[in-house]
C-alpha cells in the first residue's frame, strides 16, 4: 500500500465520523416533547509504554522481547451514553529480542596444509535484538460505566521497514576438528581457532499489521464545563497482532559463511524460518482527552 | 587539793604578770623584787617572761633562793628574787589481815574496808600543809572460813600456813586465833613421798616392787593411798648389773684323744674324747665385790672328723694333659690324694679319671654368595658376608660322652654376577630392546636368561640361558615383537657365573608409544592421532625430558613456533591409570608459503591455493597484463582461472606483504 492510499483511507474514516445528525442523543420532557438534542466530540492525544516483542514458534529459540511504545492522536464522537467511537493514528515502535540457545555448526573446510578438517562453529550467549517502528491506524469502540471505561477495536499497522533491522550479537569460540587427530584443536588464534565476539545486523521487510487492540482503565475529570471538558485516561492497553508481519526466507540460513573462516553473515532468526512472526504489544496508557459537548436545542418544539 | 606542777606554774605565772604589772613602773626604772615561791617534789619552777640573766639551772626542782634579771622598759635591769621552797610528799603502807567478811578500819582513820578473800589494797592520797599530796596504802588480807589445799612432802618437810607448820594430811582449826568466826579450818591433803635406792645382779632374780617384778634398770613408783593420814608415794630407783658374755671358739680334729685348751683368762678345759660339736658354758669370773658374775664365758667347741671323698673326672681326649689341682694327669685311671682338708683335718680323695675319645671329620662345602646367609648341617649357618675359608666346627658325639667331634670344613664361597638394570626402555617402532645394565663386581657372568611374567608372555618367550657377550656394548636384548602394542611388561634377568652362581632380578620393559604418533601441523603445532583401543584420561607435554607446564592437551600450540631442536614428547596417563610416553619428536621447519594447484587447469575453472594466511592472487598474462585480481583466506581457496587458454603467471601476495610468491599455470 502507498502512501497515498493510507492518507485517503484515513481521511475517509474521519469524513464518516464528521457526518452530522446522523447519530444524536435526544432528551424528552414529561409530555413526550424534545427538550434538547446533545451530541460530543472527543480529541485525545496519548502516549503508552510497555512490553513488546516479535513472538515466534520457532525451535530453539526463547523470545525475550523488549520495551515498546505508542505515541498518537484521535478524534472520537459520542451521543451522551456510555458508548463512543474512537479514530486516530499513532506511532508505534516493537522491539524484540530472541535468544536461541547455544548451537554448534560445522563445516568441512582444508587447512594451509591441505588437510582436510572440520570446522566447528560453537555459539554462545547468542542474541538478536529486532525494531520494527509502525504507524497504525486504530478504530475502536468505547464503553464507560462511571469513572471506568474499557474499548475494544482494531488497528491497521503501515510498516515503516527502512527503520526496521535486527542486530545480532555473540560469543563464537571455533575448533577444528581432525578425524585423525585425538584432540580438536582449539585457543589457536593464528590458524583462527579462538573465541571471539560477533555481531551483525540485517534490515527486516514487514508486513502490514493486522493488530486487535483492547484497553481498560479510569477516567480523571481535569475540568467539566457545560461547553467541554478536559479528561486525563490512565489504563491498561494490549496490542496483538493476528497476521505475520514478517517476510521469511526459509531457504536462506541464519549464518551464511565465506571463504574466510571467521567471516561470516548472520541473517535474522526471524526471516531465516518459516513460522509466523505475531506482533504483541501491552502496557499503560496515558490518554489527554478535550471533549467538546455540541447542543442542539428544539425545546418543546417537536412532538416526537 | 590537788595541785599539779602546771596548775602551780599558772598560778605563780599569774602573780608574776601581777607584780610585773604592778611594777612596770619600778621595772621601768630599774628596781629589785622579791618574791617567796613553794612546790611539790616531783614538779619544776621557772621564772616568766624572758629574763636575760638567771642564776642557777632552771627549771628550778630543788629549795633555795634563785634571782631573774629582765630589761626594764627605761633600759635598765629589774631584778626579780625567788624563794624557792620545795615541799616533800610521803607515802604510808600498813597490811593486815582479817576473817572473810570482817571490817578493818587502816590505822590513820582514814577509812576502812571489809575483807574479801584474798588480799585487797586500797590507795588514799591527802594534801599537806604545803598543799602537797601523801600517799596512804592499806593492804587488807582476808582468810577464808573453809581453806583446801594439797600438798607433796618429801621427807622433814613441813606445809606452813600462816606460820603454822603442818604435814600430817587432816583438818586443822587454826582460825579462833584471828578471832574469825568458830569453825574455821584448813582442810589440808599430804602426800609422802618415800625413795628408795637399789642395785642388784642381773643374775639374781626380778625384784618385787609394789607387787610387780623388775629385772631391768629403771625408777618405778607405787602408791599407797590412806582412808587415814598421808598418802605414800613409793618410789624405787632399780639399778641391774648385768654380766658380760665372752665366746671362744675351737675347732679340733678327731684322733680319739681328749681335747685340752685355755680360754684368755687363764682358764684351762679338758673335754673328753667323745666330745661332740657344740656350745659349752665355761668358767665364771665374778666381779671385784664378789657379788655378781661380771664374766660369763662360753666355749664354741667344733670336732672335725676325717674326710674320704670318692671324685669321678671325665673329659675328652683333646683336653689332655689335664690338670686336677697340683696334679697333671696324662692317663685315665684312680688316683687316691692325701690332703688336708679346709678345716686343717687329713682327708683322702679317690680320683676316678676317665679320658674319652674325641672324633675328627673333614667336608667341604662350596656354596655361591648368593647362597647365604646358608645354613649347614641344621647347626651352623654362614651369614651374609661370608667367604671361602677353612673352618672347625664342634660337635657333639652322639655316644653321650659329651665329647666335640670336630668338623674340619673346606668352605668355597663364588661371587655371584652383581648387576644394575639401568635403562629397560624401548619406542613400539623399534626393532630391538636392549636392556641396559651395569655389573657391579668383577664377576662376568657366563649365560643370562630372561623369564618373562605372566602379562607378557602373551608377546614375549623366554629366553633360556643365553651366552654372555661380553665384547658387546649391551650384551643383552630382546627382538621386538611384531604387533607389541605399548606398555609395561614385567620380567626376570637371570645371570649365572661359570662357577653357576646366578643372580636374578624383576625388570620392566616400557615399551613407548613411537614418536609417529605425534604429529606436526604448521611451525608451531603438535598433534597426537588417534591410536585404536587406547583410551586416555590425562596428557601432558615434555620438552627436552622436562614438563611443559600447561600443556596438557592432546595437541601442543607453541608460539610463536617450535623449537626445530627440541625433543618432544607426550605421557600419555591412560583410563586404567598406566602412564606411558611416547618417544621424542623433533619438528622441522614446514614451507608455510602459498601454493597453487594443480597448475594445468581448463579455461573459467577453478584452480586452488593452500595459504598460511590470506591475501591477493593476481593473475597476469605472458605480457604482463593483469587479467584479475582475486582474494584468498587462509587455508585452501578457489581461484578462477582466465577464460582464455594460455600461459599465466600468478602472483600470490600476502595480506601482511610477508611474502609474495610468483607460480605460473597453464590454462587449456
Amino acid at each position: 500500500m502507498t502512501k497515498t492510499a493510507y492518507i485517503k483511507v484515513i481521511l475517509l474514516l474521519f469524513v464518516v465520523l464528521q457526518t452530522k445528525g446522523s447519530v444524536v442523543a435526544t432528551d424528552f420532557d414529561s409530555k413526550g416533547l424534545v427538550v434538547r438534542e446533545r451530541r460530543d466530540q472527543f480529541f485525545s492525544a496519548w502516549a503508552a509504554a510497555g512490553y513488546s516483542a516479535l513472538m515466534t514458534n520457532m525451535n530453539h529459540t526463547s523470545p525475550l522481547g523488549f520495551v515498546g511504545g505508542l505515541a498518537g492522536i484521535g478524534y472520537g464522537i459520542g451521543f451522551g451514553g456510555p458508548l463512543s467511537f474512537h479514530i486516530g493514528a499513532e506511532f508505534a515502535l516493537l522491539t524484540s529480542s530472541t535468544r536461541p540457545f547455544a548451537f554448534t555448526q560445522t563445516r568441512d573446510a582444508i587447512d594451509t596444509e591441505g588437510m582436510a578438517f572440520e570446522m566447528i562453529y560453537q555459539y554462545k550467549s547468542y542474541r538478536e535484538y529486532q525494531q520494527a517502528p509502525y504507524v497504525n491506524i486504530p478504530i475502536s469502540v468505547d464503553y464507560s460505566y462511571k469513572k471506568f471505561y474499557c474499548a475494544l477495536g482494531a488497528k491497521v499497522g503501515l510498516p515503516l521497514s527502512w527503520q526496521a533491522y535486527a542486530k545480532t550479537s555473540g560469543n563464537l569460540k571455533t575448533t577444528g576438528h581432525y578425524n585423525q587427530f585425538i584432540e580438536d584443536f582449539e585457543e589457536m588464534p593464528n590458524h583462527y581457532f579462538l573465541t571471539s565476539k560477533v555481531t551483525d545486523q540485517n534490515t527486516l521487510v514487514m508486513g502490514i499489521n493486522a493488530i486487535v487492540h483492547g484497553e481498560i482503565g479510569y477516567n480523571i475529570d481535569l475540568e467539566s464545563r457545560r461547553e467541554y471538558s478536559k479528561t486525563l485516561r490512565i489504563a491498561f492497553f494490549a496490542d496483538y497482532g493476528i497476521n505475520n508481519i514478517v517476510k521469511n526466507d526459509p531457504t536462506q540460513s541464519l549464518v551464511e559463511y565465506n571463504t574466510h573462516p571467521m567471516r561470516m553473515h548472520f541473517n535474522s532468526l526471524l526471516t531465516t524460518n518459516d513460522n509466523r512472526v505475531n506482533s504483541v504489544m501491552g502496557g499503560i496508557k496515558v490518554t489527554f482527552i478535550f471533549t467538546q459537548h455540541i447542543v442542539d436545542c428544539y425545546c418543546n418544539t417537536k412532538k416526537k | 587539793m590537788q595541785f599539779t606542777h602546771h596548775r602551780i606554774r599558772c598560778v605563780l605565772t599569774a602573780l608574776m604578770l601581777l607584780l610585773v604589772g604592778t611594777t612596770n613602773a619600778l621595772l621601768a626604772q630599774g628596781t629589785s623584787t622579791n618574791v617567796d615561791s613553794s612546790i611539790c617534789s616531783g614538779s619544776s619552777y621557772s621564772f616568766a617572761g624572758n629574763p636575760h640573766t638567771v642564776t642557777g639551772t632552771p627549771p628550778y626542782t630543788t629549795t633555795g633562793t634563785y634571782t631573774a634579771t629582765y630589761t626594764a622598759a627605761s633600759g635598765g635591769d629589774s631584778i626579780v628574787n625567788l624563794n624557792l621552797t620545795v615541799c616533800p610528799s610521803y607515802t604510808f603502807t600498813q597490811f593486815d589481815t582479817a576473817c572473810v567478811d570482817e571490817h578493818r578500819v587502816d590505822p590513820w582513820g582514814i577509812g576502812g574496808m571489809q575483807a574479801k578473800e584474798g588480799t585487797q589494797i586500797r590507795i588514799t592520797t591527802k594534801s599537806t600543809t604545803c598543799g602537797c599530796d601523801s600517799t596512804y596504802i592499806f593492804s587488807l588480807t582476808g582468810i577464808p572460813q573453809l581453806y583446801y589445799d594439797t600438798v607433796t612432802l618429801r621427807g622433814g618437810e613441813k606445809y606452813y600456813f600462816f606460820g603454822k607448820g603442818l604435814d600430817i594430811t587432816g583438818i586443822d582449826t587454826f582460825a579462833a586465833t584471828l578471832s574469825c568466826p568458830p569453825g574455821s579450818v584448813v582442810h589440808l591433803k599430804v602426800i609422802r613421798v618415800d625413795s628408795s635406792t637399789r642395785s642388784i645382779c642381773a643374775t639374781a632374780g626380778p625384784v618385787e616392787f609394789g607387787g610387780k617384778q623388775y629385772n631391768t634398770t629403771g625408777i618405778y613408783r607405787d602408791t599407797i593411798r590412806k582412808t587415814v593420814g598421808n598418802d605414800t608415794i613409793k618410789v624405787l630407783n632399780l639399778t641391774v648389773r648385768d654380766s658380760i658374755h665372752k665366746h671362744f671358739y675351737y675347732s679340733f680334729c678327731y684322733d680319739g684323744s681328749n681335747y685340752t685348751f685355755a680360754d684368755t683368762y687363764g682358764n684351762s678345759y679338758n673335754l673328753p674324747f667323745n666330745t661332740s660339736t657344740g656350745i659349752y658354758q665355761g668358767n665364771k669370773i665374778k666381779t671385784q665385790d664378789g657379788v655378781c658374775d661380771s664374766i660369763i664365758i662360753w666355749l664354741h667347741v667344733a670336732i672335725n672328723h676325717p674326710v674320704s671323698i670318692n671324685e669321678t673326672i671325665e673329659i675328652c681326649d683333646n683336653e689332655l694333659p689335664y690338670t686336677y689341682r697340683d696334679t697333671t694327669l696324662d692317663v685315665a685311671g684312680t688316683y687316691v690324694f692325701h690332703r688336708t682338708s679346709s678345716l686343717n683335718c687329713d682327708s683322702t680323695v679317690t680320683l676316678t679319671f676317665v679320658v674319652n675319645p674325641t672324633y675328627k671329620m673333614y667336608d667341604t662345602l662350596v656354596i655361591c654368595n648368593s647362597d647365604l646367609p646358608y645354613r649347614f648341617d641344621d647347626l651352623t649357618t654362614f651369614e651374609k658376608g661370608t667367604t671361602t675359608q677353612d673352618i672347625i666346627l664342634y660337635r657333639k658325639t652322639a655316644n653321650g660322652c659329651n665329647c666335640d667331634s670336630l668338623i674340619y670344613l673346606a668352605l668355597t664361597v663364588n661371587l655371584n654376577v652383581e648387576f644394575t638394570i639401568t635403562h629397560t626402555v624401548a619406542c613400539a617402532d623399534d626393532a630391538t630392546i636392549f636392556i641396559e645394565h651395569t655389573l657391579d663386581n668383577t664377576v662376568l657372568p657366563a649365560l643370562y636368561s630372561i623369564t618373562f611374567e605372566e602379562k607378557s608372555k602373551n608377546y614375549f618367550t623366554d629366553i633360556v640361558d643365553v651366552p654372555y657377550n661380553t665384547s658387546a656394548n649391551t650384551p643383552i636384548f630382546v627382538n621386538m615383537p611384531l604387533g607389541l602394542p605399548p606398555g609395561v611388561y614385567p620380567a626376570r634377568l637371570h645371570m649365572t657365573t661359570l662357577l653357576l652362581c646366578g643372580t636374578e632380578q624383576p625388570f620392566n620393559i616400557t615399551v613407548n608409544y613411537p614418536s609417529s604418533v605425534i604429529a606436526q601441523k604448521w611451525n608451531d603445532v603438535l598433534a597426537i592421532y588417534k591410536i585404536p583401543d587406547r583410551y586416555f584420561s590425562a596428557y601432558q607435554w615434555f620438552k627436552n625430558d622436562e614438563e611443559l607446564y600447561g600443556a596438557t592437551h592432546a595437541f601442543l600450540h607453541e608460539t610463536p613456533a617450535l623449537d626445530f631442536t627440541g625433543r618432544y614428547a607426550m605421557r600419555f596417563t591412560h583410563t586404567d591409570g598406566e602412564v606411558l610416553f611416547s618417544c621424542p619428536f623433533t619438528p622441522s621447519p614446514h614451507d608455510e608459503s602459498p601454493d597453487a594447484y594443480p597448475t594445468l587447469v581448463s579455461a573459467s575453472h577453478p584452480f586452488f591455493v593452500d595459504a598460511a594466511n590470506g591475501g591477493e592472487a593476481i593473475i597476469r598474462n605472458a605480457q604482463g597484463t593483469v587479467e584479475s585480481r582475486q582474494f584468498f583466506a587462509q587455508g585452501r581457496s578457489a581461484i578462477a582461472a582466465p577464460a582464455t587458454a594460455g600461459l599465466y603467471f600468478v602472483e600470490l601476495k600476502m595480506n601482511n606483504n610477508t611474502l609474495t610468491r610468483i607460480l605460473k599455470i597453464v590454462v587449456k
